[in-house]
């Protein structure tokens, strides 16, 4: 199993740009990273509508589109799926985020509760499922939350996009729906007991935020720049700024802000590739970098940690020109 | 008085997504496979050559339709938006299958992925079988009801409105904050019935009509006026057809003969009988037009050439102008002065002809739209 990273689109800030989001794309490709990972809801850009626009300004980067099933029928999702795999030859996985963590459903009008969403997404993903998968032309469906009569009259023959479903969602439905499993972002310990409860069909992805450094000390610096450390450190000065650096550390190389936010890889490159080989040795396949914008960023890891993961054996071989 | 200037004539070409060709049956519904030789796959190698060649001949926009197995209008917009730097996107959405707040979010990201060169066309659905197939079970005038509060709804999320709508059919917080750099779409609308004419009427900025002869099309614009009246509201119009032209009036008629005669006759009765479970007026008011007449292409011209033939076998639009360059200017000109102020054209396949006619047809139709409006104004308001 290699180890397969997407980079985060910036989606979700306030005056978000359409030729930063391609460029950044564009850098992605060309790093040698293996995707985008294309945010949705409520106030980000329609990941679907990014998704689609940078078909026509990449070539072969996986698609990993984020789409709240709160907001649409499955059925029409099911044919914009298809219409996605069609425009971006095959390059789609879908992200179905769990509505209960974030305020999707108060931005776009959903007032189930957690019994009934829960049942109301099982139906969802059947009917998805049934849709992109195929095997039947034309199927009837009557649950609590939908009907429907030939469903997938027009379903075009085209391969199903893999479904990532998040942590917090059922166990059961990822196991009879998912191919990967989004986990939060949380230190390696509890990643790992995360992985043996889900353990089965389904792979795992993760995210994480990413502070590279020419040296370990310079990675450091500019973390305790980004997120200065709440209390006041101890005496003496040296000591003093590095245990202040270092006291979000909560696992080497992992910074994490406050309680429950994301975590971040923070170090140099052979150490960031150490980490991430540990990430890849609990399970996790596919790691997502989020919040990191900047393309020299995205060139900086294509060019100083990929080889060094290639080096161990953790990466597949691409063949040039893929497409 | 006559005072206001009429905006120039909107002139704008179509999108194929379930595929093209030269024949009457290669795109739109229903796809009755006939000519499988020659017709072509609405893959984006082939959608951008026609977005490409609509911009060169100098058309304003092109719509985009919807419908099962067709491409997804907002996807094939958002990369299609990414080939040409001029043309519009007149997009087809259809209300009820998604959240009104999440459709204005959607519009506001190809707003900016576009460059503002998004507007919407809103249909409130198709046949009753199509709608179940997608798990809408509403009938046909509480569809357009439930359209009425979609685009009341969705009205409201863009201009800000903070307070939460609970509707009929829909409910929003109202906390979708859109872009402020996002203009909001125009509202084209479609339908014909009752129900949808008082929708239309209330909330639509252009209404969209199949062509139908020109005494029909009067009629129907003098009672929606009426009808916008009452909301204190007036409308633009704009008319769907297709266009068959060529340099002398014969070589226009006997291509369209050539086109009727390749079709088999038990294909117009499957086509016509599927079209008849559409629960469309305005589907109903285009089979009309063919019933009771011969199935010679001059047997099938319902007004001056305006041809009904390609409502035999295509649902929607079905009727097309038919004649020399000449003809066809006028026969626009006659529409333009009952007010009619945008066309939406199409021909067969959609790329030559977009070529085509933008070198032979265009060209005379911007003279067109450059007369003198006051002249015309008194015949365009009686």
């Amino acid at each position: 199993m290699a180890l397969e990273f997407s980079w985060q689109l910036p989606l979700c800030t306030p005056t978000p740009t359409p030729g930063q989001w391609i460029q950044l794309a564009q850098a992605v490709e060309y790093a040698g990273l293996d995707g985008l990972w294309i945010p949705g809801g409520a106030p980000c850009a329609d990941s679907l509508g990014v998704a689609a626009a940078l078909c026509a300004h990449t070539r072969h980067l996986h698609l990993n589109v984020s789409v709240p099933p709160e907001v649409v029928l499955p059925a029409a999702l099911a044919s914009t799926l298809q219409s996605l795999q069609s425009i971006s030859a095959n390059r789609v996985r879908l992200h179905l985020p769990d509505g209960d963590r974030d305020s999707l459903r108060q931005a776009f009008g959903e007032w189930l509760n957690r019994d009934q969403r829960n049942e109301r997404i099982g139906e969802y993903l059947e009917i998805l499922q049934r849709l992109l998968r195929g095997g039947d032309s034309g199927f009837n469906f009557s649950g609590r939350y939908f009907q429907l009569e030939n469903a997938g009259f027009a379903r075009r023959p085209l391969p199903a996009p893999p479904l990532i479903l998040d942590d917090s969602h059922d166990a059961r439905l990822i196991a009879s729906h998912a191919d990967l499993c989004l986990l939060r972002s949380a230190p390696p310990a509890w990643l790992e007991q995360e992985i043996l409860r889900l353990q089965g069909r389904t792979g795992f992805v993760c995210s994480f935020g990413l502070i590279l450094g020419a040296t370990e000390e310079l990675a450091w610096e500019v973390a305790a720049q980004r997120f200065p450390a709440p209390a006041e450190p101890p005496a003496s000065a040296a000591v003093r700024r590095l245990a202040r650096d270092r006291q979000l550390e909560v696992h080497p190389n992992l910074l994490q802000p406050g309680p429950g936010q994301p975590l971040y890889l923070v170090g140099n490159a052979q150490q960031i590739a150490t980490r991430l080989g540990e990430l890849h040795g609990l399970g996790i396949e596919h790691i997502v970098i989020q919040d990191q914008p900047a393309v020299a960023e995205v060139l900086r890891f294509g060019e100083r940690i990929l080889p060094l993961l290639r080096e161990q054996g953790l990466r597949k071989e691409r063949q040039r020109h893929e497409r | 008085m006559s005072g206001e200037r009429r905006k120039p004539l909107e002139l704008n070409w179509f999108l194929p997504t379930n595929g093209d060709g030269h024949h009457l049956t290669s795109s739109g519904l229903p796809k009755v496979g006939l000519f499988q030789q020659g017709e072509r796959e609405p893959n984006l190698d082939y959608l951008r050559q026609i977005v490409r060649a609509a911009e060169l001949s100098g058309f304003d926009g092109i719509m985009v339709p919807t419908a099962s197995g067709f491409e997804d209008p907002w996807l094939i917009t958002a990369v299609l938006a990414q080939e040409v730097r001029r043309l519009r996107f007149l997009l087809t959405l259809r209300p009820g299958l998604e959240l009104p707040a999440w459709s204005a979010h959607r519009a506001a990201t190809l707003q900016l992925l576009s460059d503002n060169r998004l507007d919407l066309h809103v249909v409130s659905g198709s046949s009753r079988f199509e709608q179940r197939s997608l798990g809408d079970y509403l009938e046909h005038d509480e569809r357009y009801a439930r359209t009425g509060e979609f685009l009341q709804a969705f009205q409201a999320v863009w201009s800000g409105r903070r307070q939460p709508h609970h509707g009929r059919y829909y409910r929003c917080a109202g906390e979708t904050p859109i872009d402020p750099r996002a203009q909001m779409p125009a509202i084209y609308f479609g339908g014909a019935s009752s129900a949808a004419e008082q929708v239309g009427a209330a909330h639509a900025q252009t209404c969209l009509m199949w062509c139908e002869p020109p005494v029909m099309i009067a009629e129907r614009i003098q009672r929606m006026r009426e009808l916008a009246a009452v909301h204190g509201r007036t409308l633009r119009f704009g008319l769907r057809v297709h266009v068959f032209a060529a340099a002398t009036d014969d070589a226009a008629w006997s291509h369209v003969q050539r086109l009727l005669d390749e079709i088999p006759k038990d294909a117009i009765e499957r086509a016509q009988s599927q079209l008849a479970s559409y629960e469309s007026v305005g589907q109903s008011r285009q089979s009309g037009l063919v019933k009771g007449r011969g199935r010679q292409a001059r047997e099938l011209e319902v007004s001056a050439n305006l041809w009904a033939g390609v409502g035999l076998v295509r649902g929607g639009a079905g009727t097309a102008l038919v004649g020399s360059y000449q003809q066809v200017v006028e026969r626009i000109e006659e529409y333009y002065q009952l007010g009619i102020d945008c066309f939406i054209l199409s021909g067969f396949p959609h790329l030559e002809e977009a070529i085509h006619l933008g070198a032979e047809l265009l060209p005379q139709l911007r003279r067109l739209a450059s007369i003198d409006p006051g002249q015309s104004q008194d015949t365009y308001r009686s």
